[in-house]
């Protein structure tokens, strides 16, 4: 009887669209198949009930990551708005772990005086500021990258910036983004497109 | 000592030319297999959503095939490149790819990676599609700053080992960086 259960679970889990859930009824039926393979041999089957458990706990890791993966992601309201700015193409999940490879830095006024190193890069999320390069002034606006000069060369910063008091801004140091980026092709892309609308502007 | 840039190749229209009178600039020079090859469809669909932000960003360029030269045509209408900002031209005569050490041979199109990847990119939809040109010769990429200087090359080492566009994009950004900090600095000395 108990051969005939197990495999109308695994049946049914086969014919189930979601994976969670074909995973799920694997693991009830992989229980099933060690009742059988305990109680109806006149020696428990150990060969058939170690086989059971580990696809069970291979089920068992993929359904956490599953898991994982589908946890709500929680976002400010400009931190969503700045998404559908500069990344809409990006999948809301990688923009949060983007976010999370760096910090918002936010209150204080942030300065970086021209010629001094800089190891950081910075991402206009709300509030003013101005950038001076060669004498030339503008605004920063929302979406701007400072510093991408510096990330891409290692060099100093070839520009005065100074935000206003209570500009949000997220700052990320250059190494650990590069090294996130390196396994984040799609937010690569995305940092990239923000660093090539610097470099061409002819901005730092 | 003549360089590959120096060697003759057949633009669109059928007339002779030299790669090096297509680089001008910071140049993007892709050197592709034959004319219906389906690593060089996965190639496209990888970095056609890149080519606007390289032109942006000042690159100029050029696909060079090594089929015929009326394959051009047909190579653009099968992959509805219509973009005339990039430059298709051809080399059947193989100079190019040899002269920068482009990988050539039966294994790099039937060795084992290779015919993992050519199952993978068939069961994604890529397939040949005719065979109008060298059928094992490889492809690859170089990147040329300004004064010709190779700052940047990928070569397929086996069929489905096409260019990653993030590094491609990655060294064109340097490069552009570079030459901008630089001319910062003389307008700054000056």
């Amino acid at each position: 009887m108990l051969i005939h259960i197990a495999n109308l679970i695994i049946l049914a889990s086969f014919l189930v669209g979601d994976v969670m859930w074909l995973r799920s009824l694997s693991i009830i039926g992989g229980g099933v198949w060690v009742c059988y393979f305990s109680t109806e041999f006149t020696e428990i089957n150990w060969s058939g009930i170690g086989w059971n458990v580990l696809f069970t706990l291979i089920n068992v890791w993929y359904i956490t990551q599953l898991i994982l993966e589908r946890r709500p992601i929680s976002l400010t309201e400009r931190e969503r708005e700045l998404k559908h700015l500069i990344a809409p193409d990006l999948e809301l999940r990688e923009w949060s772990k983007l976010l999370k490879a760096g910090e918002v830095v936010s209150g204080e006024a942030i300065q970086i005086i021209e010629g001094s190193p800089l190891d950081s890069v910075y991402l206009m999320m709300s509030g003013s500021g101005q950038r001076t390069l060669n004498g030339v002034s503008e605004e920063l606006s929302i979406g701007q990258l400072i510093g991408a000069l510096p990330y891409l060369t290692g060099g100093s910063s070839p520009e005065h910036v100074e935000s206003l008091p209570g500009t949000q801004l997220i700052r990320w140091s250059n190494n650990a983004l590069k090294a996130y980026l390196n396994g984040a092709p799609e937010s690569r892309a995305v940092f990239q497109r923000l660093l090539g609308a610097e470099v061409s502007n002819n901005r730092g | 000592m003549e360089s590959y840039l120096d060697l003759t190749i057949i633009d669109e229209e059928g007339a002779e030319t030299t790669l090096g009178s297509l680089c001008v600039g910071v140049s993007l020079c892709v050197f592709l297999r034959h004319w219906g090859c389906a690593e060089c469809s996965l190639l496209l669909h990888r970095l056609e959503p890149r080519l606007s932000e390289l032109i942006a960003l000042g690159a100029r360029i050029v696909f060079i095939g090594l089929g015929s030269a009326q394959g051009i045509a047909s190579f653009r209408a099968k992959h509805r490149f219509t973009r005339e900002d990039i430059c298709i031209v051809t080399d059947p005569t193989l100079s190019l790819h040899n002269a920068l050490g482009l990988e050539r041979g039966l294994m790099k199109v039937q060795g084992p990676k290779a015919l993992f990847n050519r199952a993978k990119l068939g069961l994604q939809g890529y397939k040949n599609q005719s065979e109008d040109g060298d059928l094992l010769q490889q492809g690859g990429a170089v990147l040329l700053d300004a004064g010709r200087e190779e700052i940047w090359r990928h070569k397929n080492t086996y069929f489905g080992d096409v260019l990653d566009p993030n590094e491609l994009v990655e060294a064109v950004l340097q490069e552009r960086a570079r030459s901008s900090l630089s001319s910062k600095v003389s307008s700054g000395s000056q």
